[in-house]
């Protein structure tokens, strides 16, 4: 048995943890935490919404100019702050960005942004799919989607090993927005509404809160759970992001600071997929990259090279990544592909900005 | 979706009712869906046999995205339990995902009382003797469980 004092990580409950500290001060401390956590939470809640409305991508770079540097709270999770030549990297990015896309849409930083992103940009993508009438292939999309949510619920539970009764909420809620969009997109081809018009209902039903959003995001995670667990093998080399403790046995419990070596999928999948909250490392996006595909273009802030402009494109470029696309077809193998690599046949690609820690939906 | 919480507390009780884990019990009071009352009986075999631990848990319309919050109402003698009767137990906290009802949440502070862990000591002196002196920590826990026999009557 260890002593808790030799233990080498450090938690949010034993980071006063010795025999000379009282114990009410310990617990004053955990409380002091947990109410500093709380409050954190709360003017997040209050300052951002879920998934905010359609704004121009030319006031990306407003996040990055001197006077802003400090205010991180407008850009979520991730922080904006630094010093000038990080943000000179962002500026270029955001110059970059606005020569390729027209709008952004912002995600709550609460550490769902990039689950609440792709279901967002999953379901308007969906609205969208048979807007060209000319494609049948793309309205099948959306029966597509609906076909794969409705029956995973026996997935998540024969191969993630969820308890049915205590996820089904989640799982019907799924289906409940797939069969809305479905409903709205009829109402939208019989009538002629406008088409923001008839999302919005959509839109607003995406930023109740504690509801159709959160709901879903949660049930997303226990897709990629599910998929990352039925194939572990496949997964296990990447679990730790090389972020984790050098120390394979050090494990802590009670801790927004810990790292955590990671040894099997299912602690991974425990920890770091099911609590909401916990931000999604490479491998649950390279997972949950199931039937669609996923761009991201990452501005990390690292300066662009743009004396080469017009010789190499990819100096002056932010990189893009694409991952997954239409997984089934392969037998569930195959996922991420590097752009060279075959044109995913799925009509469905979402478009993601990663800045450090957090991630918002891209519109062309 | 504001009554999201409460719909899944009604599943919660029923699913208590017609498939109760053994050991554990619990209720909502009378007039309010999201206060609950329960009770844990300490497992067999252990120190915390025969012991009868009465907890009440709270709930926010967040539930079930985020925990209730859960106290033990007997006084406790455990590493992890503070004198108040917060209990420090991960999936309460930051490992708390929407997975556990309130089953699982009663199940695992269950098994938390024969299984503490070391590593957040929430009641040093507890922690102290649990590592270094078991025999007079198992006496203590015994103490408890006469107690809340007590509490009882």
């Amino acid at each position: 048995m260890t002593a808790a004092s030799d233990l080498p990580s450090i938690s949010s409950t034993t980071i006063l943890s010795s025999d000379n500290i009282t114990l009410s001060a310990h617990q004053e401390q955990d409380i002091k935490t947990r109410a500093q956590i709380e409050k954190i939470e709360n003017e997040i809640k209050a300052n951002q919404k879920l998934t905010s409305d359609l704004i121009p991508i030319t006031e990306l770079s407003n996040l990055y100019l001197d006077n802003n540097a400090t205010t991180s709270t407008t850009i979520g999770d991730g922080g904006g702050g630094g010093g000038g030549g990080v943000n000179k990297g962002f500026l270029q990015g955001c110059e970059y960005l606005a020569t390729k896309y027209t709008n952004y849409r912002a995600i709550r930083g609460d550490g769902n942004c990039y689950y609440r992103a792709f279901l967002y940009a999953l379901v308007e993508n969906l609205y969208n799919s048979n807007n060209d009438p000319s494609s049948s292939s793309s309205s099948s999309e959306l029966k597509r989607i609906s076909d794969y949510i409705n029956s995973s619920i026996d997935v998540v539970v024969q191969r993630g090993g969820y308890d049915r009764f205590a996820i089904e909420t989640f799982h019907e809620e799924m289906v409940d927005l797939l069969s809305t969009i479905t409903e709205e997109k009829d109402k939208k081809n019989t009538t002629d509404d406008d088409d923001s018009d008839s999302f919005s209902k959509i839109h607003n039903s995406l930023n109740e809160e504690n509801g159709t959003s959160d709901y879903c995001v949660w049930y997303l995670r226990v897709i990629t759970s599910t998929i990352l667990k039925s194939d572990p093998d496949r997964f296990v080399h990447y679990l730790n992001d090389g972020s984790g403790s050098d120390d394979p046995t050090s494990s802590s419990t009670n801790s927004s600071f810990n790292t955590y070596y990671y040894t099997d999928v299912p602690t991974y999948c425990a920890r770091e997929i099911d609590p909401m909250g916990k931000e999604c490392s490479m491998v649950g996006v390279l997972a949950l990259a199931f039937q669609i595909t996923v761009e991201i273009e990452y501005m990390d802030g690292k300066e662009l090279d743009i004396k080469n402009n017009n010789n190499n494109n990819n100096t002056n470029t932010l990189i893009k990544h694409s991952f997954g696309g239409r997984l089934h077809k392969e037998g569930g193998k195959d996922g991420a592909s590097d752009g060279d690599n075959v044109k995913s046949s799925s009509a469905l690609c979402i478009t993601l900005l990663y800045r450090p820690g957090h991630y918002d939906i891209l519109y062309k | 979706m504001s009554t999201s919480a409460r719909r899944r507390l009604l599943r919660d009780f029923k699913r208590l009712q017609n498939d109760p884990p053994s050991g554990v019990t619990g209720a909502p009071m009378d007039t309010n869906i999201m206060l609950w009352q329960a009770v844990i009986f300490g497992p067999d075999d252990t120190p915390w046999e025969g012991g009868t631990f009465k907890l009440v848990l709270e709930f926010t319309e967040d539930y079930p995205n985020k925990a209730p919050q859960v106290r033990f109402l007997t006084k406790m003698f455990h590493p992890n339990i503070y004198n108040d009767g917060q209990i420090c137990l991960d999936i309460l906290q930051n490992q708390w995902s929407p997975i556990y009802d309130i089953s699982a949440i009663l199940t695992s502070i269950q098994s938390l009382l024969c299984d503490p862990n070391p590593a957040s000591p929430a009641n040093s002196e507890a922690s102290r003797l649990y590592n270094e002196n078991r025999r007079e920590y198992n006496r203590r826990v015994r103490e408890i469980v006469e107690q809340s026999w007590q509490d009882d009557a």
